[in-house]
């Protein structure tokens, strides 16, 4: 199964992958729990951010792993829709740090329906 | 090698976790190196997702960056300290809204160190600071040190909202308004004005603190705040008998009247009192104060130095009051005020026996209003409430300003069959404006009349009322023109004072005129009027002459002109012209 960072309903798709399904995705993938733990995280997303999978797992994301996106446009957003038990989707353009050094991003912030455990932000370097 | 390697790691390390924003930069602001806090707290102000170049980056909420950067000292190397940079200037403060400090270092020739800090926290709690300070000022009267009209609201509310504890005290709620304050400030400053508003505050506790409850001593002050400029609020919550409010209320207002000493001088200021005795129908505090004000605006009406109590009736009249001004304002702008003319014709001259009469000695301009629904409006209904809304003037010089162009076309006209006087009514508010002669005096020169054919009235109770309305009379009197006492009989003046009044005209009460031929006591009196008027130089008119027995009697009895029915009542200007030729015309058959 082929899966593009920017198929449409890609939530459940995303959610029902395998760990090593995950793996072979030609875009960075971070599963993360209610508390914000970050449960999931793929081989890209690993390699092109320079953290291992063990370093990264059991960290609170936005405050350890990737405090670069901790505002009101990725944090808050999530935090917002689970408020409110909306469902999130949304694309936008954004700049993440890799050894101090700015990289163009596209990030896919995915939040499904309440009872989904874990949410999802997907990472689509530009360069 | 590998020491080297780690410890350029651990850099990174520290810079990759540092709770501050770090940016290494080209001259040109080019971006070189970013922490992740800086991508945080930078990437809100991007525009377009990137974050290339600082100084576009923050073109709109620091445009003088690159300046900054150009002009630095090369020494210090200082762009800028702690420089406030903000998402949404006008928004508060918020995580939505972030603020930013921006510090700036040259570090070497061709390079730049930016640090940001995140100070959305901070600048929400000095604002929290700043406005705790603005509402404690918005609470105490700075002036008196009494509290505000915002402070005594929620004192009161809070009072109302007490369940009663002894039902024995009834509440009242006083509205203390000072009357004619601001002509104090004109005459003698601003400075004068607050010191006599300080001694009003105090001289109103000390009455207050005199108090005692029935035999008890009053636990402490009943609340006592400044409303307004010259406004204050007093609340009694002790009250064994809700009227004995009325006592309190009299106290007041003779201690608050008593003359204020300050520097040399002595300064008289009443104050008019609404009062609103709480009931179960009383609304919340706005409510009540609401209600009070109402009062206070209907003991101001009646006169100086009174008190008024609250009844509900007042809450309606006060609608149809401000309906009235709001479609005065209306009448004004659309030409719906018109001016009407009754003649005062001469009575005294030996061909004037037998009911004849001079058609020419006068007429009198009166106001009417074509209200687009009501019809024609008389003045009686408007001018109470026209002089309370400040529109007064303008009327009044309305008024002036078209009778007099109306008394030149009917010189030109008519010559010397046209009226040799024209009589026009003052308000009082037109009397205590300072710049009346000058008003008067451009209207004179406008429209070419002569102020010799000019007569301003007054009534009696306003010229006999205070000195500066006696130097206004005096104003208008050094222009030449002519004055007379309107309604006399029916005001506070005695024939022993008349001779006080700069005026040359008396004009006797209708209701004098109208038992003039039938009551032997209302003859003596427009007798004696006549004599005594004469004796000091002015002439007299009778007004409201209805039948040819009155007008008979004022004639015998020496006096110079009247006016009334039996002669015509006010008419529009085409019609005094006809009535002008008519009445010529009869009077020589």
């Amino acid at each position: 199964m082929h899966l593009g960072f920017t198929d449409d309903a890609i939530f459940d798709r995303i959610d029902s992958l395998s760990e090593s399904e995950l793996d072979e995705l030609d875009f960075g993938v971070i599963g993360f729990d209610a508390e914000t733990i970050v449960r999931r995280y793929n081989a890209l997303e690993a390699r092109l951010a320079g953290l291992s999978p063990q370093r990264v797992l059991g960290q609170p994301l936005f405050t350890v792993v990737a405090p670069c996106m901790n505002n009101f446009m990725v944090a808050l957003r999530f935090e917002d829709a689970a408020t409110t038990g909306d469902s999130l989707d949304e694309t936008i353009n954004y700049v993440l740090t890799f050894r101090m050094k700015p990289v163009k991003v596209k990030l896919r912030l995915l939040a499904g329906p309440p009872g989904k455990t874990l949410r999802y932000l997907l990472v689509n370097r530009l360069q | 090698m590998t020491t080297s390697n780690d410890a350029y790691e651990s850099l990174l390390q520290f810079m990759y976790r540092a709770p501050i924003g770090l940016v290494q930069t080209s001259l040109d602001g080019d971006i070189e190196m970013i922490n992740p806090k800086s991508a945080q707290l930078l990437m809100p102000f991007s525009q377009d997702g990137s974050l290339d170049n600082l100084y576009t980056l923050l073109q709109d909420s620091a445009p003088t960056l690159r300046q900054l950067a150009a002009d630095a000292d090369p020494a210090s190397g200082i762009i800028c300290e702690s420089l406030r940079i903000s998402l949404h200037p006008e928004a508060a403060p918020s995580p939505s809204s972030p603020i930013l400090s921006l510090s700036m270092l040259r570090l070497v020739d061709d390079l730049l160190l930016a640090v940001f800090v995140d100070v959305t926290l901070e600048v929400q709690h000095e604002q929290q600071v700043l406005s705790r300070k603005l509402s404690e000022a918005e609470r105490v009267d700075k002036l008196t040190g009494l509290p505000t009209r915002v402070a005594a609201l929620e004192l009161l509310q809070t009072a109302l909202d007490r369940p009663a504890t002894d039902t024995r005290y009834g509440c009242a709620l006083l509205y203390i308004s000072c009357n004619r304050f601001k002509l104090i400030n004109d005459a003698l400053g601003y400075n004068i004005g607050n010191q006599l508003l300080s001694l009003i505050a105090g001289r109103l506790g000390s009455t207050l603190r005199s108090r005692r409850r029935d035999g008890e001593v009053m636990d402490g002050l009943p609340l006592t705040a400044r409303i307004g400029g010259d406004e204050f609020a007093v609340m009694l919550d002790d009250l064994l008998v809700p009227e004995n409010v009325t006592g309190v209320a009299q106290r007041i207002l003779d201690r608050l009247g008593r003359p204020y000493a300050i520097g040399p001088h002595k300064i008289y200021c009443s104050v008019s009192m609404g009062i609103v005795v709480q009931n179960r129908d009383s609304g919340n505090a706005s409510d009540l104060l609401q209600d009070a004000s109402l009062a206070m605006e209907d003991a101001k009406r009646a006169g100086d130095s009174r008190y008024a109590i609250f009844e509900p009736g007042m809450r309606a009249s006060a609608r149809q009051r401000r309906s009235v001004e709001d479609d005065l304002q209306l009448a004004l702008a659309k030409n719906q005020l018109f001016v009407v003319y009754q003649p005062v014709v001469g009575l005294q001259g030996e061909q004037y026996i037998d009911g004849a009469i001079d058609p020419c000695a006068g007429m009198e301009a009166l106001v009417r209003w074509q209200h687009p629904v009501r019809g024609v409006v008389s003045p009686v209904e408007f001018i109470g409430i026209a002089e309370e809304c400040g529109m007064i003037d303008a009327i009044g010089e309305f008024v002036l300003d078209t009778a007099c162009r109306q008394f030149m076309t009917w010189q030109a006209l008519l010559g010397p069959r046209a009226p040799r006087k024209l009589a026009v009514n003052l308000s009082r508010e037109q009397l205590s404006h300072p710049g009346l002669a000058g008003i008067v005096d451009g209207i004179l020169r406008s429209s070419g009349m002569p102020a010799s054919c000019l007569q301003l009235e007054v009534t009696e109770s306003l010229a006999a009322q205070s000195g500066s309305v006696l130097t206004r009379l005096h104003e208008l009197k050094a222009l030449g023109l002519t004055l007379a006492l309107d309604d006399f009989g029916t005001g506070y003046s005695s024939l022993s004072s008349l001779h006080q009044i700069p005026v040359d005209t008396v004009k006797i009460d209708r209701s004098f005129v109208r038992y003039g031929d039938t009551s032997l006591h209302h003859r003596i009196l427009i007798d004696a009027t006549i004599r005594v008027a004469h004796s000091l130089g002015m002439d007299t008119v009778a007004e409201g002459i209805e039948t040819f027995a009155q007008a008979e009697i004022v004639r015998q009895l020496g006096c110079d002109k009247g006016q009334g029915y039996l002669y015509s009542k006010p008419v529009v200007a085409a019609d005094f012209a006809s009535w002008l030729t008519d009445t010529t015309v009869a009077s020589k058959s």
